[in-house]
């Protein structure tokens, strides 16, 4: 008898297929302020991307006005911001308050990823930050709460 | 985020859009990028659409330099005061439909400019990877005012071509390693440039690119009516990049002249049109050939009792293509 290699999933799932599908969560992934360290968002990126999300990645150095703006030209659901500088009790609420002027904060899923003390959690979560995660988080913990807080929050559901 | 088209007349729809907000011109694109949406609100777009905004196609390898030019190329229009609007296309991973979208990473400098807009778009599946909303976003962004559009391809190389059917200008960008005169004998890419800009110039090898090309345009039986200009850049310095748009211009003076700009604008739309139909039924073909007769077909050519080009005519003659009915 002659045995067949399975092909990879590949020639399951047409390319074509894709264009049918249910739109996929865009996340803006996005460094503020000046901390240089960038080897965990683009962890966090490409595994988001491998997870099947649309990442947009804009990379370090942004202002809150840059990052309010992204997200309004990329109309993206979801905003994870990565911040390892200790910055973030002064630059996060910034973003927040910044989203809330243009009326966006009710409409966006906010993130934070880094090295956030445990005492800083409430004021982040105070100012509109719906999810925190500190060094350890595994990818498809960050990929599973995505999921879930686009549907409780802004209703996407992804079947 | 945040705004229900479907609460706006067309005529608020376009006069917040011709006013410049951010917010609705996104979300336009959004509904657009969408195929399971409710499409109602791009009709008032394609009627308004005018077609005056000069649309400029960047393709070539992934790696090249294209989004650090075009990068530089808005600064350069912004010196004109000209409106600029970037659509970049990066391809959907066809393992897990998601992707990543690097390219506006290398235009940042100018998100917070309110007269410029950029805005990508992950390939997911569109027809040669130009994604579905690719034409309406050039509308939506022409209304919203943009000048001049630069729209970037996928960088999948040879084949990167379908692009220029939505473009007046095509620079074909290639690196100072591009390969020798045999690439650019081959089919593709090559035959679409009206512009070559040779990107990483400070690279002495780059010359040889220079030359490998004027070689190959002049051994070219196609008779070009606009000779392709050859520019070297450097889009990390910015050397070069105003003789760039410099070729730019003059190119879209030549077309006008030549009564071209407006049909391209005409082409571009019956193109759009094809590209959806098309994309559009492959899409609905795929629920067709899950029907057993045809899966029967499949496993026949998988038991080597039939070649694919007549388990093709079998599977054609069983489908019915009456679809659109259904």
């Amino acid at each position: 008898m002659r045995s067949r290699m399975s092909l990879v999933d590949l020639g399951s799932r047409p390319y074509f297929e894709m264009v049918q599908m249910i739109k996929p969560i865009k996340v803006l992934m996005a460094k503020p302020g000046l901390d240089g360290h960038d080897r965990g968002i683009k962890v966090v990126s490409r595994g988001l991307t491998e997870s099947g999300f649309e990442v947009i990645y804009a990379g370090l150095w942004n202002t809150p006005e840059m990052i309010v703006e992204t997200a309004i030209q990329e109309d993206v659901d979801v905003i994870g911001l990565s911040i390892l500088s200790g910055a973030h009790d002064v630059l996060i609420p910034a973003i927040t308050g910044a989203l809330e002027g243009r009326g966006l904060l009710e409409n966006v899923v906010v993130l934070v990823g880094g090295t956030i003390p445990l005492e800083d959690f409430d004021l982040l979560k105070r100012s509109g930050v719906d999810g925190i995660f500190i060094p350890g988080t595994t990818i498809s913990e960050i990929a599973v709460m995505i999921k879930r807080l686009v549907k409780d929050k802004i209703g996407i559901e992804l079947k | 985020m945040g705004i229900n088209l479907k609460n706006l007349s067309d005529g608020e729809l376009i006069k917040r859009l011709r006013g410049g907000d951010k917010p609705i011109a996104s979300k336009l694109i959004s509904l657009a990028e969408d195929p399971t949406e409710d499409h109602t609100p791009l009709e008032a777009v394609y009627k308004e659409y005018r077609g005056d905004a000069h649309i400029v196609g960047l393709i070539g390898p992934f790696g090249v330099g294209k989004s650090t030019l075009i990068n530089r190329l808005i600064g350069a229009y912004r010196k004109k005061n000209y409106n600029v609007g970037v659509i970049a296309i990066d391809p959907t991973s066809p393992l897990s439909h998601g992707a990543l979208l690097g390219d506006r990473v290398r235009m940042q400098d100018h998100t917070n400019d309110k007269d410029v807009f950029i805005r990508s778009m992950a390939s997911r599946g569109g027809y040669g990877a130009v994604p579905q909303g690719v034409g309406a976003a050039i509308k939506i962004m022409d209304i919203f005012g943009c000048d001049i559009i630069f729209l970037e391809g996928v960088g999948a190389g040879q084949l990167d071509i379908s692009p220029a059917r939505y473009v007046h200008t095509v620079v074909v960008v290639v690196g100072p390693m591009m390969g020798d005169d045999i690439q650019m004998m081959k089919g593709g890419v090559t035959e679409y440039a009206d512009i070559y800009a040779v990107n990483k110039a400070d690279d002495p090898k780059s010359e040889t690119a220079v030359q490998v090309i004027k070689e190959a345009l002049r051994y070219s039986s196609v008779k070009k009516e606009f000779l392709p200009k050859i520019v070297k850049t450097v889009a990390t310095s910015g050397d070069g990049v105003g003789e760039l748009a410099s070729s730019i211009e003059e190119h879209k003076r030549f077309i006008e002249k030549r009564g071209r700009y407006g049909e391209r604008v005409e082409e571009q739309l019956r193109s759009e049109l094809r590209d959806m139909i098309v994309t559009d039924l492959v899409a609905r073909m795929q629920e067709e050939l899950k029907d057993e007769r045809i899966q029967q077909i499949f496993e026949e050519v998988v038991d080597r009792e039939m070649s694919t080009y007549l388990a093709c005519k079998k599977c054609i003659g069983l489908l019915d293509l009456q679809i659109g009915n259904r």
